[in-house]
């Protein structure tokens, strides 16, 4: 099996978000980077399948050099191959990624293409369906199970309440969910392994963004409550308060 | 003059150390898949560690076996990774990030005392039969040199081992004494006495007929950690299980120590940022007085001097690391006695790697009694986390060779060293003079400058008391421990001093808050040339008299006033607390 996964570099989960002095997106200042959490679950899937059926997994991602750390945490998996198309930045439209990616993904015959089904950074969860779209393959999302039986794939992807089953044919674009499977540590070897694999890079030209970040803003912060009384007396200033002040009814 | 204490006599202005800011992207990248572990598989199992469960314990074991955590310093022909000391290191240290010292001890024991001594002194075949499945996690080791009898005194052992008639297997008969991975070990590394006085060192099957592991010992801390005596009953061990030579036990016992101690150090220094984090969580939450008690500017100060202390730490850890490293890349890979090299060439950096032992062991025990304090009567009761760190690190300062004796190893080392002529001490003994006369080398740094003008003052101090002492007491200095005490102790302020200063004047460009690194420097300094200056003064007392004492404290007083600084070490902890409270943990 020929596979791919798309992975991204994203913050660790434990930073504590400061917001660039633009104004448009978060700082970078001081954080630490790791392989988007999702992205995690793809690869373990992708190794997975190939070490039952033989093949190879290619990681793709889109940035600057400052993210290869990232692809070779994916590569000390276990990957076999990476490829890193350039790009100053990460784009903010998600549909600048998913056709640079498209573009890349088009030329390697793949069976499958992984993802996670969503960054934790910026949390859109468009750019595998995108994807799929523009290089008219069959898609599951959100999945938590993948079988594969000759040409046929069985999959369950969570849904509102429930699981739904689908079949698709291959290839296709799947994006991973917790609970598909249980990633793998990297190892100390495959650490060393990694390093003796070439990251590709490709020159892919970016489509212009029709989105544009105007501002992020923290949430507000959460006033303190209050006690307005006791009993049924407390009621009428209960009531004035959440007309006048909260505004809620 | 690349051999260890050569920090007491080379100026600060020539040194350049090993540090983590200087790490490869490879190094980070081990750093952080055994911070992942350790936080994500370790962590969350620490109460049932701490439970006495052998089982987990050793599935754990064999989960860092798969990884390659178990194998950093086995050979790659035996299924290690040969990555050397500073990964090894850096390894031990992230354990310690599971939070839990009981398997940290595991750990340890395992991969050091228990694995390093077949690395270096196993013959072929010994290497082929162990280490692979001690790399891996399947053979779980522990070594026993320890009796009722020889603690410290570790040549005092009396377990006999008698040669049998047809000359097959060696009988052994004793008694060893704490042995940690004891009740789970599958492999012994022992030590007994060949008629009486040929200390050898022996590979034992604890399953052999004659091996009782008697009960776990009831102890202070470590309660998930296995430490019981074994008794030696008529063992036979097959002769082909010597490890190293006859009669060269002593060897292989010291050699392995030495790299225990600097590992111990690279688990407190774990251990010290888990204190951290631990008190600041609560102490960002607390509120006394209408007011969050890390703001209380005394709180401050010891959140502060925790950073201070683990900072300089860092630096030493780091820096023995690479010197090791350093020290055995030189040893030629093809000669016949590689390992025995390479154990030698390690030897070179005993004071360093005692120095690791001790200051680690006491910087940690130090946070951990602050750590509990800002706890207040929450630190006292189980249910927080200070009291377990407590009980846990205090025999860090007990076991790898007591502090007592390794600050005479320390001491003992640097004698020999100036009486062998190692290192130019004579010479720098003799600028002494000059340098009461003002005549100390222009100090132009980018940063630090007063400072490390301070920490090469504290060198010709050191100096000045020690050959005092030397002048006085000779060789006999060693029988006067108190003194030695003394002098041992500056020792370990010069290197810690010269290490953290060169680390700070080498990455400065490089780091995210060089104002708080800075600060760090500023205060350790001046913390510690005012110790230096008061513990010279003081040892005079007990090393002269009469007009020779006068005469000899107004020298010392000369140079200690030249050293002492004008820091205003109040307003530097302030701000070094407040970036650990924007970090929310330590930050380096
Ligand atoms: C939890 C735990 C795990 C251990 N694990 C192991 C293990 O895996 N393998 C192993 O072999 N051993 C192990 N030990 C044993 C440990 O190494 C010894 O306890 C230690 O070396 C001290 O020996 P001792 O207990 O006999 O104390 P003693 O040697 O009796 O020392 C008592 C006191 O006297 C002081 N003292 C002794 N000699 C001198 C001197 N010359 N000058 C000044 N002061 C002196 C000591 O510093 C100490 O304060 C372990 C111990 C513990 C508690």
């Amino acid at each position: 099996m020929n596979i791919a996964v798309c992975v991204k570099q994203v913050p660790d989960t434990e930073t504590r978000p400061k917001i660039d002095p633009s104004g448009k997106k978060m700082s970078e200042e001081g954080v630490k980077w790791i392989l988007n959490p999702y992205d995690e679950f793809a690869v373990e899937e992708a190794l997975q399948l190939v070490e039952k059926n033989g093949g190879e997994v290619t990681v793709i991602s889109l940035g600057p050099a400052a993210v290869e750390p990232t692809i070779r945490a994916a590569l000390a998996m276990g990957a076999q191959k990476a490829i890193r198309i350039e790009a100053e930045e990460n784009p903010a439209d998600p549909l600048v990624t998913a056709k640079a990616l498209a573009e890349v993904l088009k030329q390697g015959n793949y069976d499958l293409i992984f993802f996670g089904k969503q960054a934790i950074d910026d949390d859109y969860a468009q750019v595998p369906q995108m994807v799929a779209t523009a290089l008219d393959l069959p898609c599951a999302t959100v999945v938590v199970k993948l079988d594969i039986e000759g040409e046929k794939l069985t999959v369950e992807r969570e849904i509102e309440g429930g699981k739904e089953k689908l079949s698709l044919s291959m290839p296709a674009v799947i994006s991973a969910q917790k609970g598909l499977n249980e990633p793998r540590y990297r190892s100390l070897k495959g650490i060393m392994k990694a390093k003796k694999i070439p990251i590709e890079t490709v020159q892919v030209e970016l489509a212009s963004g029709q989105l544009e970040i105007e501002k992020v803003k923290f949430p507000p912060e959460k006033q303190p409550g209050k006690i307005v009384g006791k009993g049924a007396d407390a009621v009428p200033e209960l009531v004035r308060l959440l007309h006048e002040e909260a505004k809620v009814i | 003059m690349l051999t260890g204490g050569n920090f007491t006599v080379t100026p600060i202005s020539e040194r350049k150390v090993y540090c983590i800011e200087e790490m490869t992207e490879e190094q980070k990248e081990f750093a952080i898949a055994t911070e992942d572990f350790a936080t994500e598989e370790l962590l969350p199992h620490k109460d049932d560690i701490e439970q006495f469960n052998g089982e987990l314990t050793k599935e754990l074991i064999r989960k860092c076996g798969e990884l390659g955590l178990l194998g950093v310093d086995v050979p790659e022909e035996y299924d290690g990774l040969d990555l050397g000391k500073f990964i090894s290191a850096l390894v031990v240290e992230k354990i310690t990030y599971g939070q839990s010292a009981s398997f940290t001890v595991t750990f340890s024991a395992h991969t050091g005392i228990g694995t390093l001594p077949i690395v270096y002194f196993g013959n072929e075949e010994q290497k082929r039969r162990y280490l692979p499945g001690l790399a891996s996690g399947e053979i779980l080791s522990a070594y026993a040199l320890t009796e009722p009898g020889a603690g410290t005194d570790a040549l005092a052992i009396r377990t006999s081992a008698e040669l049998s008639p047809d000359g097959k297997y060696y009988i052994l008969n004793g008694n060893k004494q704490f042995i940690s991975n004891g009740g789970w070990a599958d492999l012994l590394i022992t030590f007994a006495k060949i008629d009486g006085e040929k200390l050898t060192c022996f590979l034992v099957d604890p399953k052999a007929e004659g091996v009782v592991r008697k009960e776990e010992k009831n102890k202070l801390g470590l309660h998930g950690s296995s430490t019981c005596n074994i008794i030696l009953e008529n063992v036979k061990v097959p002769v082909e299980n010597v490890l190293g030579e006859v009669g060269k036990g002593a060897e292989i016992a010291f050699n392995t120590l030495d790299i225990g101690r600097f590992k111990l150090g690279a688990a407190v220094l774990g251990g010290s940022k888990n204190t951290i984090l631990l008190s600041l969580d609560y102490a960002l939450q607390r509120k006394q007085f209408g007011q969050v008690i890390a703001y209380f500017d005394a709180i401050k100060k010891k959140f502060a001097e925790m950073v201070v202390r683990t900072y300089a730490l860092e630096s030493i850890v780091y820096q023995t690391a690479g010197l090791l490293d350093e020290s055995i890349k030189k040893v030629d890979k093809s000669a016949s006695d590689y390992y025995q090299q390479v154990a030698h060439s390690i030897e070179k950096y005993a004071i360093e790697c005692s120095i690791c032992k001790v200051y680690g062991s006491e910087a940690l025990d130090r946070s951990a009694d602050e750590g509990l304090q800002i706890f207040g009567g929450y630190g006292f009761i189980e249910d927080y986390p200070l009291a377990r760190i407590m009980r846990d690190t205090r025999v860090d300062r007990i076991y790898e060779g007591t502090n007592e004796i390794n600050r005479q190893i320390i001491l003992g080392y640097l004698l020999k060293k100036t009486l062998l002529e190692e290192l130019p001490i004579r010479e720098r003994i003799k600028e002494i003079p000059g340098v009461l006369e003002g005549k100390l080398p222009e100090f132009s740094a980018p940063v630090l400058a007063e400072e490390q003008r301070a920490a090469e003052i504290a060198k010709y101090l050191f100096l000045y008391v020690y050959n005092q002492a030397l002048t006085e007491f000779g060789q006999d200095i060693l029988n006067r421990q108190q003194i030695g005490e003394v002098l041992s102790d500056m020792i370990i302020q010069l290197f810690v001093l010269d290490t953290t200063l060169t680390r700070i004047r080498q990455t400065i460009d490089q780091v995210a808050k060089p104002k708080i690194v800075e600060a760090i420097g500023k205060v350790l300094t001046a913390e510690t040339v005012q110790q230096m200056g008061g513990a010279a003064e003081l040892v005079l007392n007990g090393i002269l008299s009469g007009k020779a004492l006068e005469s000899a404290l107004q020298e010392v007083r000369k140079l200690a006033g030249m050293m002492y600084l004008r820091t205003d070490v109040f307003t530097l902890k302030n701000q070094i607390a407040d970036y650990l409270y924007e970090q929310r943990k330590y930050p380096f």
